[in-house]
């Protein structure tokens, strides 16, 4: 009994080292010594030390998938995968932060002390195997997150996307509990190893309650996702909140969503072989496919009308999201891969726009898409890293978001052209394919308008240059290389998502 | 008593909440309908903790994690509103109407 808790904790090491940090940054401010000092550096090296634990535990978990703390938890490939997608999201967050002040020394210990709280629940969540596990650890990830949306109290904007965000986040939780609810009276058991019994009494009964009740999770995590139609707090929170912030809440809130929902909805429908498999396969494949395509189409249609970056940035959000969630159509351990691989590129791109964009709001005071015109000749480094950015966000070979969104489309492809038979399946993936590829074209409109301000506009005459550090240039630098060499190195990254999208595979007990 | 009909209470408390979250305008108001959704789910839990030998314990201890969590929830809402009211001289959450497009 006790070696296996400490076995457990073993593997949770990165989480606890993070709740380590966390108690000793809401000590520092007792220490009159340390209450001024500059947190976010202390935060950084401890987001250092758990990203090296679990890069170093990679060959020992990837290899063999196991339960833990009592079967609340799984230690995958996959979730370790995405847990240090989650550490370096945070990593990146925190660096940004201290480039561009925010937050001060005064607040710097709030400040990380929730960043860091909301990364510990977002890890937690990805690798849940427990309904309590999932709820607990979203609430754990959203509340720092609510806070953070607000942080500066004295702005008009920021206290009313915090308002809207806290409102509807604990609406939509509420609603995914009570699902929870419903799905454990019919299972007698929260655990997503007997999730598979909720939808289906037999062959041909649906169980209502199970039902319902699976739905309603789904919504909780559609909220979280920001699909259509649960996707109306995103830009506002976008908008109100710090860029710094709102880039974390795109990346790593995101990542963490998707791959708990990707959990969830395999755990559903069960092993390919069990008799309901193909039924829940196409039930599946048109709810993900509608709630998919329009999720995408929708926010590629309202960014291209948009006039402040961070709103842009976060239609363009939900678009990601979209496709992400058309990858998981084929729903077999496999079709995960392209998204692991889609998260990790998307990763560099969007939080180094973020950092682009909060650099540019310190030195113009304004977040107006005209604060890029004439970038190219005032700062021409900071315009040439958003170019790589904005054209792998936009999926252009060789950076990273054109192989990503490749391997997304090739799945949907393999779905429908392997199923042998099924016509539905066929349908299903011929239109999908149509309507996504569509939809990279409409992301064209508005990432090439960016482009387009950069290089082809004047600048404003009293636009001042934006200076950038030797460190900052270097940060940049190794952004875009990132995007480039992601986009380059194929082979390896594909064998990695590879072999963290086969551990999915489900443990019966 | 069965568990069906804790099960229907559970649901029209849920129905309650939903409603309350819909129609209310005053920020706390809804903050309340999502407490009633919250014990709606608790009602649920706990009476599947007593119908469903299975999840006795189980059960019971996802109401009384439900219970701090919500504790928690509450109090990083009522900060937020009132940072909400300090910056607006309200809290009727139609008047949250800067962001948008």
């Amino acid at each position: 009994m006790f070696s296996n808790l400490l076995r457990d904790c073993q593997l949770a090491l990165p989480e606890l080292i993070l709740s380590g940090a966390i108690i000793l940054f809401l000590l520092a401010r007792l220490f009159s010594t340390v209450r001024r000092l500059q947190i976010v550096v202390p935060a950084v090296i401890g987001v250092a030390i758990a990203l090296g634990i679990s890069i170093d535990s990679w060959s020992e978990i990837a290899s063999r998938s196991q339960l833990a703390f009592g079967g609340l938890l799984r230690f995958d490939g996959f979730g370790l995968f995405t847990r240090i997608f989650l550490l370096l999201a945070t990593m990146v967050t925190l660096l940004t932060g201290l480039m561009t002040g925010i937050p001060d020394r005064e607040d710097s210990a709030d400040y990380v002390t929730l960043l860091l709280g909301s990364t510990v629940g977002l890890m937690f969540l990805a690798s849940s195997h427990h309904l309590l596990m999932l709820f607990l650890s979203a609430e754990m990830a959203s509340l720092p997150a609510y806070a953070l949306t607000g942080f500066f109290k004295g702005k008009r904007k920021g206290s009313e996307a915090a308002l809207k965000y806290v409102v509807y986040g604990s609406a939509a939780s509420g609603v995914m509990l009570y699902g929870i609810s419903l799905v454990c009276a019919v299972t007698a058991s929260a655990s997503f190893s007997e999730l598979q019994r909720v939808i289906y009494i037999d062959r041909d009964n649906l169980n209502l309650n199970g039902l319902i009740g699976a739905v309603l999770i789904f919504v909780g995590l559609g909220f979280k996702l920001a699909i259509v139609p649960f996707h109306f707090w995103g830009p506002d929170a976008f908008e109100g909140a710090p860029a710094e912030v709102a880039g974390f809440l795109s990346v790593a809130s995101k990542g963490a969503a998707l791959a708990i929902t990707a959990r969830f909805l395999l755990a559903l429908v069960g092993p390919y072989s069990f008799e309901n498999a193909y039924i829940n396969m196409i039930v599946t494949g048109i709810v993900l496919g509608f709630t998919g395509t329009l999720t995408a189409t929708f926010g590629n249609l309202m960014a291209l009308k948009q006039t402040n970056l961070k709103r842009l940035l976060a239609y363009s959000t939900i678009a990601h999201a979209g496709i992400m969630l058309l990858a998981m159509i084929p729903l077999q351990n496999r079709a995960m891969a392209p998204i692991l691989y889609y998260l990790i590129g998307y990763l560099p791109a969007n939080l180094g726009i973020f950092a682009a964009i909060a650099l540019i709001r310190n030195h113009m005071n304004s977040e107006a898409i005209s604060t890029l015109a004439g970038l190219g000749t005032r700062s021409p480094a900071i315009a040439a890293a958003l170019t790589f950015f904005l054209l792998s966000l936009l999926g252009l070979p060789p950076l990273v978001g054109f192989i990503t969104k490749f391997q997304i489309f090739v799945s949907i492809y393999e779905m429908g052209a392997l199923t042998g038979g099924l016509d539905l399946l066929k349908i299903i993936s011929i239109s999908v394919l149509v309507i996504a590829g569509l939809n990279t074209a409409i992301g064209a409109g508005y990432y090439l308008k960016l482009i387009k301000y950069m290089y082809l506009h004047e600048s404003p005459p009293e636009a001042p240059k934006i200076p950038l550090h030797l460190g900052y240039q270097i940060f940049f630098a190794i952004l875009v290389g990132t995007v480039v060499g992601l986009g380059i190195m194929i082979d390896p990254v594909t064998k990695l998502t590879r072999l963290a999208a086969n551990s999915l595979e489900v443990i019966w007990k | 008593m069965t568990l069906t009909s804790f099960l229907l209470i559970g649901a029209f408390l849920f129905i309650c909440g939903l409603a309350c979250i819909s129609i209310r305008r005053n920020a706390l108001g809804i903050l309340m309908g999502v407490e009633l959704i919250l014990n709606a789910a608790n009602l649920n839990f706990v009476a599947c903790a007593r119908y469903l030998p299975n999840f006795a314990l189980e059960g019971q201890i996802f109401a009384l994690i439900v219970i701090v969590l919500a504790a928690g929830e509450a109090a990083i809402a009522l900060a937020i509103i009132l940072n909400f009211y300090n910056n607006h001289n309200t809290v009727d959450v139609d008047r949250a109407d800067e962001l948008k497009g």
